[in-house]
């Protein structure tokens, strides 16, 4: 693959910045519109791998519509900026980021030799036309060799849907709530 | 000349139609609501008042831009800029007209090339009801939130119904490229083969969901001068408030520019085919390059100036169909009363939509059946 | 570097810094958002390859990783707000019932 541009590369930093914020901010509102920072410029990225449509589909579900139900719901719900400093909360903290660390560099060591191995690293000159990308190619796919995924998809979206409606409903039975039951 | 230097050049000229439509809209916008409630709008600012919009900006310009106490310093800012910033990226990918043949080879009039522009299109729209959340939750006041919650939700559900009348479109014409999309309508005899001929109920319901995503009349709720104080920009005032004012008339305008292309035959020349055109205009004797730059400068850039009549012709007859979308923008805005929340709501979902997946099936079944020649 | 190693690499730092937003933070919301990071730094490797071998299947592939979480946000999402009207906070700190 050629090297990459420099607008790659700023998007990429851009990316990352994002996601830094959505895990390092108190302000849960800053958090939700880095999450739609990132997910635009990810969107951005894939615009300049020649992938159009999956950008545009990136932009158009992710960031302009599961980012703004984030935002919303945020909002909604009046979150407080959080305290960072709570007491018992470092050892979570501190596994957190071994998690984290650990997991890139396990990747990145055992990964990248796999790739230099077979030449995947290469500065190999690899284009994507429309008849590997485009919305014709993705869904004589989607309709053919994964049919199967597609539709269970299909049905989790509709088993999604009528979950939300039942969890947005105020009119759930009276009861006491469990919260008040346990006394300790 | 390059595709990026042209490129380069047709986004600044999509910026230059964008930026020339707010100052006419206004001026549209209060003589015609004065027309049609029987008063004369402002006509003392230049003849006929052509130079209203000349005052209202240098007002705005010197209004105290204010910045409440407590609000969210950041996402107050960022909140016009989201609002400015899509609809003049949207418009960059309607295509304004055919090609011109510069230097030999042909440029295409359309700043924004891509083969999945009608996706884009909604996708970069959808963006726009971040600046509404943004502003109405950072103004720190009750009203401004409730104004912007609403409109978000407002806005996501008759955005749904976008995406729902645009399948029965991409099935009707089979692609998503915009360019395809016009060129297919040039058929025929021309008027025949237009967008709202072949899908009227998607034509009528991108019209009214044009209407709420924008947030005009009827469903100007959000914004309600009466109920809302002014809704999620109540706290901006100044050159805040004008971007805000922009961004909603350029949004009119990529709103308007794309119905005019998917469903009024965009660019094309009613009864003519591009083709027809450039042949009578070659006929006319306009068959010849120009060269713009003169004999001294290294570089030659002839101009074929027959396509580029040709593309002029084209640009006219996109900005009407534009226009005439405006207008009716404007017409409706001071002729129907506005919904309330609920009756919104209840359209949106229980009335529309419906409508929507109807026009799908009834779609796919005559597709089908022309495809397997019934 | 290659722009495959670039991107690969991004979406590696994108799913790890999720993995580290989703096991620290106290809010179910960040939490939530941490999940999105992750399925998008898989997302973002996944094109890299489309573009690499020049086949569509990847891309197929994450259209329906967006779709899932599209469904799972939303669920999840709804959730919250049923639970913040039940109890008052998001923070998975206060949601003990099923403990000890």
């Amino acid at each position: 693959m050629a090297a990459p541009s420099v607008f790659q590369m700023i998007l990429c930093v851009l990316a990352l910045t994002c996601a830094l914020l959505v895990v390092l901010q108190r302000n849960p509102v800053i958090s939700a519109i880095s999450l739609l920072g990132t997910l635009f410029t990810t969107g951005l990225l894939y615009f300049t791998l020649e992938a159009y449509f999956v950008g545009a589909v990136q932009i158009l579900v992710y960031a302009g519509a599961i980012s703004v139900l984030f935002v919303f719901i945020v909002m909604l719900l009046d979150l407080k900026p959080t305290r960072v400093r709570v007491p018992g909360r470092a050892p979570t903290i501190v596994l957190g980021v071994t998690a984290g660390a650990s997991f890139f560099v396990l990747c990145a060591l055992s990964v990248l030799p796999v790739l230099k191995t077979f030449g995947l690293l290469d500065t190999m000159s690899g284009g994507l036309g429309e008849a590997a990308e485009g919305p014709l190619a993705i869904s004589v796919l989607l309709l053919s060799k994964y049919m199967l995924p597609f539709q269970v998809t299909a049905l989790l979206l509709l088993a999604s849907i009528m979950g939300v409606v039942v969890l947005g409903k105020r009119t759930l039975p009276p009861r006491v709530s469990s919260f008040e039951k346990r006394k300790d | 000349m390059t595709q990026t230097v042209w490129s380069t050049l047709l986004v600044v000229v999509v910026a230059i139609i964008g930026m020339t439509a707010i100052p006419v809209m206004l001026v549209v916008e209060r003589r015609g609501s004065a027309w049609m409630q029987r008063r004369s709008g402002p006509n003392r600012v230049g003849f006929w008042g052509l130079l209203q919009p000349i005052s209202d900006a240098i007002k705005l310009v010197f209004k105290e831009a204010n910045l409440p106490a407590r609000a969210h310093r950041f996402l107050f800012i960022l909140a016009p800029a989201l609002a400015v910033i899509p609809p003049f990226v949207a418009l960059a990918v309607i295509p304004l007209g055919g090609s011109i043949s510069i230097n030999g080879t042909e440029f295409k009039m359309q700043a924004i090339d891509l083969s999945v522009g009608l996706l884009f299109f909604l996708a970069i729209t959808s963006l726009h009801v971040y600046s509404v959340l943004a502003a109405g939750w950072s103004s720190n006041n009750k009203f401004a939130l409730m104004g912007g919650l609403r409109s978000a939700s407002q806005m996501i559900s008759y955005e749904i119904v976008i995406g729902i009348a645009m399948v029965s479109v991409v099935m009707t014409y089979g692609t998503l490229d915009l360019r395809e999309i016009v060129r297919l309508q040039e058929a025929g005899a021309g008027l025949p083969a237009w967008g709202f001929v072949l899908q009227p109920l998607a034509f009528l319901l991108l019209w009214v969901c044009s209407f709420a995503e924008t947030n005009r009349l009827p469903f100007d709720l959000p914004e309600g001068e009466s109920e809302l104080v002014a809704g999620y920009h109540t706290e901006y005032a100044g050159l805040t408030f004008a971007l805000f004012m922009l961004g909603e008339y350029v949004a009119m305008l990529a709103a308007s520019a794309f119905m005019a292309t998917l469903f009024l035959g965009g660019y094309n020349v009613p009864f003519v085919s591009g083709a027809q055109l450039l042949s009578f205009l070659n006929g006319l004797g306009l068959d010849l390059n120009v060269s713009l730059l003169p004999a001294f400068v290294g570089t030659t850039l002839t101009v074929h100036l027959g396509s580029l009549v040709a593309v002029a012709i084209q640009l006219i007859a996109l900005l009407t169909k534009t226009m005439f979308f405006m207008w009716v923008f404007v017409w409706v805005r001071w002729t129907l009363p506005r919904f309330r929340y609920d009756q919104l709501m209840d359209l949106g979902w229980k009335a529309l939509l419906p409508l929507g997946i109807l026009n799908i099936v009834i779609t796919m079944l005559v597709t089908f059946f022309l495809a397997k020649g019934f | 570097m290659s722009e495959l190693t670039l991107i690969v690499g991004l979406g590696l730092c994108l799913f790890s810094i999720g993995i580290v937003g989703f096991v620290t933070r106290r809010s179910g919301l960040i939490a939530l958002m941490s999940l999105e990071l992750m399925l998008n730094g898989v997302n973002i490797c996944l094109v890299a390859f489309a573009r690499h071998h020049n086949s569509p299947e990847p891309s197929a592939l994450v259209m329906l990783i967006v779709l899932v979480a599209a469904a799972e946000a939303a669920l999840a999402l709804a959730l919250f707000v049923a639970l913040f009207r039940q109890s008052g906070s998001v923070d998975l700190d206060d949601y003990r019932m099923l403990k000890g």
